[in-house]
């Protein structure tokens, strides 16, 4: 138990970070469509206000806000314990390395799961302040399937930091994998299969014209959650046999 | 290996590429005495500590703690629950209070004493709301100690415990461990401070370029351990020297200089045999002993 907590410490700041850069940004679009219709003038004027957050919040810029933090919280494993001078406190305590690197994949994972819902519990209370809705379970909708790609550009972030050193190249690493396997995603015989996180979290290939009814892409959500998993896999195995 | 000694080694190496840090060491620790590891800077004392607590994982050769094998990972689990470990840089959670750390840790141990944990938190003035952060280098090994101690280990490793505390604190930790063998407990702490290791070790472990070059008790050195110094009126016959218990010789002009581990008494009388004309016996230090065997080594 000790472990998760000792994994939220080492996490909190950078998650509650960016859980208020979420909120805050969602709370902005909210408030602030007129302006922001301005801007964005070619992708949203002319459509309804949920399709407006769909397009600003849940896709375009709005997912960059949600995948930066998703990928610094994957910023674990044995070397950055190293690098802070700790791993061998660390290697000490009378426990596994998988149970170490569970701890931290298990508390990234809820804190995904928590950010994924921010937008959720911002917009719909938000809109009525606008005397605009915007349906909850819609929002919950692209929760999950934020949770789902969040998680598997958490494990890629995470893998990367099991085994590269310095502070932020991970991060800067996992920002280029993913532009790649958006890349190899898209190509044409790749796509039916759904690979890519940044385009699952969409849950569709085209966001306007869907609607609450479509049914969620189940097939999609379970190979990005298995991908994660073999990832997750991967990095336990690493650590296990890192020399220290 | 069985559980006869505390810890054991057979031919451990550790390779890092083409570089050797740890070359075929074979050590035998027994229990309940205080192990001073002896050893230059780099000489290969805390990759071997290391490779003992699981944290890296050998090259080659065999080693066990409380006859539990090193590299199986579950065995290494569980013989972390009876060795304590200070390292050598003395980290610990930064953004953890010393409360906190010690709850913390507390939390992964069946026999851990809280009573043991209030007395030295008192006895080592740790305020419990400070950060570990903000705690000086000192107070970390300290508290480090703390939590080590606090567990009636089985075995207590140290890596360079007394770097950057200063004299009263190494005072305190000296006496510290000295006690902790009256516990039950095994010492086992690397050093490159030999006065400190020489005023509390039973026994001390020689290692350079990550050899054993040495392995003696400090009463036995104390008892047997001599530097013989004898003048010849004409120039002295180093050869006849070559006898048990000789070390090493060395002459300088009509003056000879010999180390000697065993039989002082035995050279003592070759030398009067051999008309030298003024002979010295003298103890030795565990420095002189150090020096001796490292320079051997190269």
């Amino acid at each position: 138990m000790m472990l998760f907590y000792k994994a939220w410490r080492e996490s909190q700041t950078r998650f509650l970070v960016g859980a208020l850069a979420l909120a805050g940004y969602c709370a902005f679009m909210v408030m602030n469509r007129s302006g922001t219709e301005g801007a964005f003038s070619e992708r949203v004027v002319g459509h309804s206000y949920g399709e407006y957050i769909d397009s600003l919040v849940f896709s375009g810029f709005g997912k960059l806000v949600f995948v930066l933090p998703v990928i610094f919280l994957g910023l674990g494993g044995l070397l950055r314990e190293r690098a802070r001078h700790t791993a061998a406190f660390t290697l000490a305590l009378p426990v596994s390395r998988a149970h170490f690197i569970g701890s931290q994949i298990a508390v990234g994972l809820g804190e995904i799961a928590l950010l994924a819902v921010v937008p959720g519990l911002v917009i719909p209370p938000l809109s009525a302040l606008v005397h605009q809705s915007y349906p909850i379970a819609e929002a919950l909708r692209y929760g999950l399937l934020r949770f789902v790609g969040g998680s598997f550009i958490f494990a890629i972030a995470f893998l990367l930091s099991v085994f590269l050193r310095g502070a932020y190249t991970a991060p800067m690493a996992c920002w280029v994998a993913l532009l790649l396997q958006a890349q190899v995603a898209s190509w044409r015989p790749l796509r039916p299969y759904g690979l890519s996180p940044l385009r699952t979290m969409d849950g569709r290939w085209d966001w306007i014209g869907s609607n609450i009814n479509d049914p969620l892409p189940w097939t999609d959500l379970s190979i990005m959650m298995l991908l994660a998993l073999a990832l997750f896999a991967v990095a336990t195995k690493i650590t296990q046999r890192q020399s220290l | 290996m069985g559980n006869d000694y505390a810890i054991e080694t057979q031919n451990l190496t550790k390779r890092y590429g083409r570089v050797e840090a740890v070359s075929g060491l074979s050590l035998k620790v027994p229990h309940h005495q205080v192990t001073g590891f002896l050893g230059r800077n780099g000489a290969g004392k805390s990759t071997t500590i290391r490779m003992l607590l699981g944290m890296t994982h050998p090259s080659e050769g065999r080693g066990a703690l409380l006859g539990s094998p090193i590299d199986d990972a579950g065995e290494s689990r569980e013989i972390r629950r009876h060795v304590a470990y200070v390292g050598e840089d003395k980290e610990l959670y930064g953004y953890m209070t010393v409360q906190q750390l010690i709850r913390f840790t507390a939390s992964f141990y069946a026999d851990w004493r809280p009573e043991t944990a209030h007395c030295l938190q008192r006895r080592y003035e740790l305020p419990s709301e400070r950060k570990v952060r903000d705690l000086s280098k000192g107070m970390r090994t300290k508290l480090a100690l703390l939590l080590a101690l606090a567990r009636r280990p089985e075995i207590l490793i140290l890596d360079e415990p007394s770097d950057g505390l200063d004299p009263v604190s190494i005072e305190d930790l000296l006496g510290t461990l000295g006690a902790a063998t009256g516990e039950g407990t095994t010492v086992f702490f690397s050093s490159h401070r030999i006065a400190e290791v020489e005023r509390i070790a039973d026994r001390v472990c020689m290692i350079d370029h990550g050899k054993l070059v040495a392995e003696l008790s400090l009463d036995e050195m104390r008892q047997d351990y001599r530097r013989i110094t004898l003048g010849f009126a004409t120039p002295p016959p180093e050869q006849a020297f070559g006898i048990y218990g000789v070390r090493q010789v060395r002459t300088s002009g009509r003056q000879m200089i010999l180390s000697a581990a065993r039989n002082a008494n035995g050279i003592v009388e070759l030398a009067r045999s051999l008309d030298a004309v003024s002979v010295d016996v003298a103890p030795v230090s565990l420095l002189e002993v150090f020096l001796e065997t490292v320079k051997e080594a190269q």
